[in-house]
Formats: structure tokens, sequence, C-alpha cells
């Protein structure tokens, strides 16, 4: 059985890149969002088995929605994605629950093994 | 990974930030300390920092960088929004693009960023010093003075239309966030816009060739293929305006530019003044669309800078320091009206007949006999104003003629409304769609010439009696003005229509900024046209805006009246 995946970033063209190489994977991306309200909503809907949720996002950030999404499940396995220059940021998803990130620009390599441990453990 | 396949969503996706960014620049002016507007900033820059790098477009994301980083300053830092930080965003904004349109053109950015990330990295506010003409470097725009103008887009975002921004407890939404391409990706696709033109192709030729079956029926006179072209018709016409709505783009599409033309001309003038757009949602054909850039850009200017009084004139006159230039969009049935309007100091029809007459455009007769709209319309003459008299005559008229004949070409018009001292609008009247045409089909010696219909006030038959001259030249009243009588047939060089039974027919329409009769040998009445554009040679001559075919396989040309005279 394929990985269900949920794919959160404010940028389409972003969604669409991560989505394609997650399918490419064998991943399934199960559901979208664009901002941290919907990640929290679409996560109760379609219990993805896995989420990659990007920080900078209108509404909600990614940490906001990190934190909901643990609380809603502490099992969730939540991949945070950030960017260069967001060291603190990834301090405090990594002390909300966030399992692992992966960097921007995607490198498919490494977005693939990070996925991998984070599915494996 | 083969990104090659992600070019044009990151292309389209790239402007709609840029958009959303040059949109909140120009509100945060007026609201520097709105949290909402800066978040929208940085976060504008930030992600198209990430995509461009995504893409590994370096350039781009050089300066993105830059922006996302002066933002962070802003919103973590304590550095104001000022307008010297307005200028550095809109300035990368307006560099990426240009390196946008090399990377869709399939070639390296050529525009270099030069010294943007270093100004943008080392910006520091310029300290409010006061005034003086020994400034090592004149950046006016830095310093946040009374004579600052400041244009603002004071519109919701389409998106939003019912939020009251009154009503809201919170500092307003950000406008125009990119995020709505979330929900257009389920429920639209993404088509090319030849395809478009394609598909509005196949459709005026299908309609072309229902006219032929109809007239074909004409001698068959078959009740059976009558009901079926008449079925065949009203499908036709549903697809029409299925395959018509498709092409329509919202005004906001084009909206953006406006807000920095205006920006730009308030600060060049240093006049205080308000911009508002109201109407983005409304939609117009694309091609209608693109034509519209320049004559709407024309009006702005006019109205800035002729139109809008200094601020201490307007305090004088007893109205507010702050004057309000609007660009409305609305719909009217199948037309569409763009309206520039502010409320400066109005133009005074009297003086516009004195100016038009010392220049010799009209005669004192005829000056007589205009009414006070079409003293106005005097602005639309070419030679009417030159910039240089027109801010002393009359406030407006730069490039009028330019801005009434290209709304011709369009098949639209363009009416004046002013009050002395109240202010000033003018209206365009459009046209949704310009391929596929209502027109009135005008017989003149052995041609036939269409009209759009959206060109035509009025048609009339009239008797000889109802006829008059002014100094040698025919007229006839219409509403308490005297039109001048012009015939079509002279126009296109063909011998006068002779009228025995005494009937002269005539249809009324705007040219050179004033109503017109123009006398043709018989009105034949009004088809649906699909005109397609001539070629060479025939394209370069005056007067021909297209040709159709009618249903009898008839060729029919589209006359550009206001070429023709």
């Amino acid at each position: 059985m394929a990985t269900t995946v949920m794919v959160v970033d404010d940028s389409l063209f972003m969604r669409k890149m991560l989505r394609d190489l997650l399918e490419g994977q064998g991943y399934q991306v199960v559901a979208e969002a664009a901002d941290g309200n919907e990640a929290v909503a679409r996560f109760r809907e379609s219990s993805p088995e896995l989420v990659t949720l990007d920080i900078v996002m209108p509404n909600k950030s990614g940490i906001e929605a990190l934190a909901e999404i643990m609380a809603l499940d502490p099992a969730a396995r939540v991949v945070m994605c950030s960017a260069v220059g967001q060291e603190s940021m990834t301090q405090a998803a990594s002390e909300a629950g966030a399992r692992a990130f992966i960097l921007k620009p995607f490198n498919p390599e490494h977005v693939v093994q990070v996925l991998r441990d984070v599915c494996g453990g | 990974m083969d990104m090659s396949q992600y070019r044009s969503l990151f292309l389209s996706e790239a402007r709609e930030y840029l958009r959303a960014i040059n949109e909140t620049v120009v509100g945060l002016e007026e609201r520097p300390e709105d949290r909402a507007g800066i978040d929208t900033l940085f976060r504008g820059a930030h992600s198209l920092k990430g995509m461009a790098a995504s893409m590994e477009y370096g350039d781009v994301v050089e300066v993105a960088h830059r922006m996302e980083d002066l933002m962070l300053r802003v919103r973590d830092q304590g550095l104001v929004f000022d307008s010297g930080v307005a200028d550095l965003l809109l300035e990368g904004s307006d560099l990426i693009e240009r390196m946008l349109v090399d990377l869709e053109a399939g070639r390296e950015p050529r525009t270099p960023a030069g010294d943007l990330p270093e100004r943008l990295a080392s910006y520091t506010p310029a300290p409010p010093a006061p005034r003086s003409a020994a400034e090592p470097v004149p950046t006016p725009s830095a310093q946040p003075s009374p004579a600052t103008a400041v244009a603002s887009a004071a519109a919701a975002p389409a998106a939003a239309p019912a939020a009251a921004p009154a009503a809201e407890p919170s500092p307003g939404p950000a406008p125009a966030e990119p995020e709505r391409a979330k929900e257009l990706e389920v429920t639209s696709v993404r088509v090319k816009t030849e395809l478009l033109d394609h598909l509005a192709n196949l459709t005026g030729e299908l309609i072309t060739n229902k006219n032929r079956l109809l007239s074909i029926n004409r001698d068959l006179s078959s009740p059976q293929l009558g009901e079926a072209v008449g079925e065949t018709a009203k499908l036709l016409r549903a697809l029409h305006d299925e395959v018509m709505k498709v092409r329509l783009m919202p005004f906001e599409a084009i909206a953006d530019r406006f807000q920095r033309s205006v920006r730009a001309l308030a600060k060049k003038s240093g006049k205080e003044l308000h911009f508002e757009i109201v109407g983005r949602e409304i939609g117009l054909d694309r091609s209608i669309l693109e034509s519209l850039v320049d004559p709407i850009n024309h009006m702005l200017r006019n109205a800035v800078d002729h139109g809008m009084e200094e601020s201490s004139d307007r305090v004088a006159a007893g109205k507010p320091a702050r004057g309000v230039v609007r660009l409305s969009v609305a719909r009217d049935r199948d037309r569409v009206l763009v309206t520039v309007s502010d409320d400066g100091r109005g133009m005074v029809p009297e003086r516009m007949i004195a100016s038009a007459i010392r220049k010799g455009l009209i005669s004192p007769e005829e000056a007589g006999q205009l009414s006070p709209r079409q003293a106005l319309m005097l602005s639309c003459i070419p030679g009417f104003s030159t910039a240089r008299e027109v801010t002393d005559v009359s406030g407006r008229g730069v490039g009028m003629d330019a801005v009434n004949a290209s709304i011709q070409k369009l098949g639209g018009t363009l009416a004046i409304e002013s009050e002395p001292g109240k202010g000033t609008s003018f209206t365009l009247t459009l046209p949704m769609t310009i391929a596929i045409i209502h027109a009135l089909v005008v017989q003149c010696g052995p041609i036939k010439g269409a009209v759009p219909v959206t060109a035509v006030l009025r048609t009339f038959e009239l008797r000889r009696h109802q006829m008059a001259t002014v100094g040698n030249r025919p007229v006839f009243h219409l509403d308490d003005e005297a039109l001048p009588l012009l015939s079509l047939n002279r126009a296109l060089g063909l011998p006068l229509g002779r009228f025995p039974d005494g009937i002269v027919p005539l249809f009324v329409t705007e040219a050179k900024g004033r109503r017109v009769g123009i006398v043709v040998d018989r009105l034949l009445g009004q088809h649906e046209l699909y005109i397609k554009p001539l070629g060479r040679p025939l394209s370069k001559l005056p007067g021909l805006g297209g040709g159709a075919v009618l249903g009898d396989g008839e060729l029919i040309t589209l006359l550009d009246i206001a070429d023709l005279l």
C-alpha cells in the first residue's frame, strides 16, 4: 500500500513539483493545502500518513498549523519545508514535534531520503 | 529532475506574486502600519525566491532574496515602510518582471540586476532633514513630506467584493493573495490563448456558414430546412456566447499598471491624490483589454496633470486638499463602460470654444451652433491642444484625439462630462468582444459597408425640409444640437447618392469628438458578422477595419468611420 501524503505550500508551483516528485516515488498524494488553516482542515478529513508542511504561509503559518496537527494526532509524521535562514523556526518546529526538515530549493534525492527515513522510523 | 515542464507554471504564478506585491506596496504607502500588508510583501518575496531557486533562476533569486530581507527588516526590526522602501520594492518587482520576459522567451535574463540588490540590502531611510539645494543625492521620494503625493488603491480585491473593510476588526485582508490559484487548479485547466483564438475563429466561420444556409433557404423556402437552420442559429449563438466568455479576462489583469502609473504621475507632479479602481472583476475580451492600456493611461495622465489642482488651490476653493481620481469599470448589457473621473477643476465649455476659434479649428459661426457637450468634445479634435497650452485653457486635451481614435477602432465611443470646479469624467463605451459583432450594413454606390452598432447612435430617414445649412454646410437638428451631415459616398470616393423620393437615409455616429450624421444610399439593416483582419495591402488603407462574408457570400468591409472622414 502506498503511503498517503498531504502536501502543504502556498505556492501552486511548489505543490505541483512536490506532488510529481512524491508520486514518482510511489507515494499517494491524498490532499493539498495552501495555508495553515486549510492544512489543519484537510488533515482532519484525510488523515494522511505523512505531511510536508511549508513554514511561511498566509492566514496561519506552518509552525502554528504544526502545533494544531500534533494536537489532533500526536503520532502525526510531519516534515517541514524550510529555506536557508529560517534556523530559528526549525528549532521551534522540532520542539513542536516535526520529524524532519527538507530544505528549499528541493534536492530530489535528499527529499526522497528524508521521507523514507521518516516513514521507516 | 526536468524542470522545464514547470516553467510556464512558474511564470504565471511568479507574475501573480508580482502583482500582489505591486498592489500591496501601493496600499501600504497609505497605511504603512498595516501588518497584513507587510506580511503579504514578505511572503510574496519569500515565495518568489523559493520558486526561482527551484528553477535555478539565480538572478531572480538574488533580487527576490534582497526584497525579502528588506521586508524582514520592516516586519521585525522596526524599519518604517516609507516611500523609499516602496520605490525599491517596485523597482525590484519591475526588474523581476523583465527577467521573466527573458526567461519566457527561453533566454538568459539580459537585464542585469545592477546595484539594486545592494541598494535593497543597504537601504537606510533618509533623515528628515530640511530641504536643501546642496543635497548630494536628490531623493525627495525618501522624505515623507506633505508635498509627497500618495496614490493608492482603495478598491477591495476582486476575490472578496463582499468584505466591508469598515466592519473588519483586524487589519483588513491582504489584497490579492495568490492563493486563489489553488482553487483554480481543481475546477479549471490552463489553456493556451492561441487555442481560444482558434475556437473563436471556428465559431465565427460557423456563423458565416449559418448565414449562408439562411440565404440558400430564401430561394428554397423549405420549412424543414428553415427550422433546422433556426435551431442551429440558436445553438451557435449559445456557443458563441460561451466561447467569448472564455476569452474574457477580468479588468484586474491590467489594473495594476494603472496604479503604478498614477503613483508615478502623482509623485512627479507633487500633487496629493487618492486613486481608486472599481470593477476589477468585470470581464473584457483580451484583445480589447490590451488595446485599452494606452488610452486609459492617457486619460489618467490628463486627470493628474491637468484635471487636478494643486492642494493649495483646492483648499482655497473649499475642497479637500487631497483630490480623488477614479477608474471604474462597469457592465451594461453587452457593453462595458470604462470611466476615468476626477474631482478637479473641470472644463469650461466657453473657453474650449474660444480656444478652438483662435486656432482656426472651427469658425465663429460653427461655434454658435455648439452645445456645451459638443464644446467639451472639441478636446478630441486633432490639434486642439498642446501640452503647453492645455493647463490654462481647458485643463485637458493632451492626446485626447489619439484616445478617441483608438476607442473608435475598437468599435466604441467616448463621452465627456464636466462641471467647472467640480471635476470631469471621460467614459468609454466598449463592446465586450470584437471578433463577432453586430453591425449596421449600409449601401454606398456598389459597395456594402458595415459599421459596428456600438458606434451607431441612431439611424434616420431625413426629409429634405429637415435639413438646414450653416455657413454653406448641411446640418440637421437633433436634441437641440446642429449635427453636420457628411456623405459616406464622398468619403469613399464614390459618386454622391441621389434621393429621388426626397428621403435621405443616414446614421448618427461620433467622429473626431462630434456627433455627425453620415449619409448613405441605403440602410440595409443589422447583421451578425464575423470580422477577420484584412491582409496587406488592404490593411494599410485608411478607414478599413476588417472584412466579413455575408450569408450570400458577398464580401463586406468593416468601415472605420472616424478614420475615413
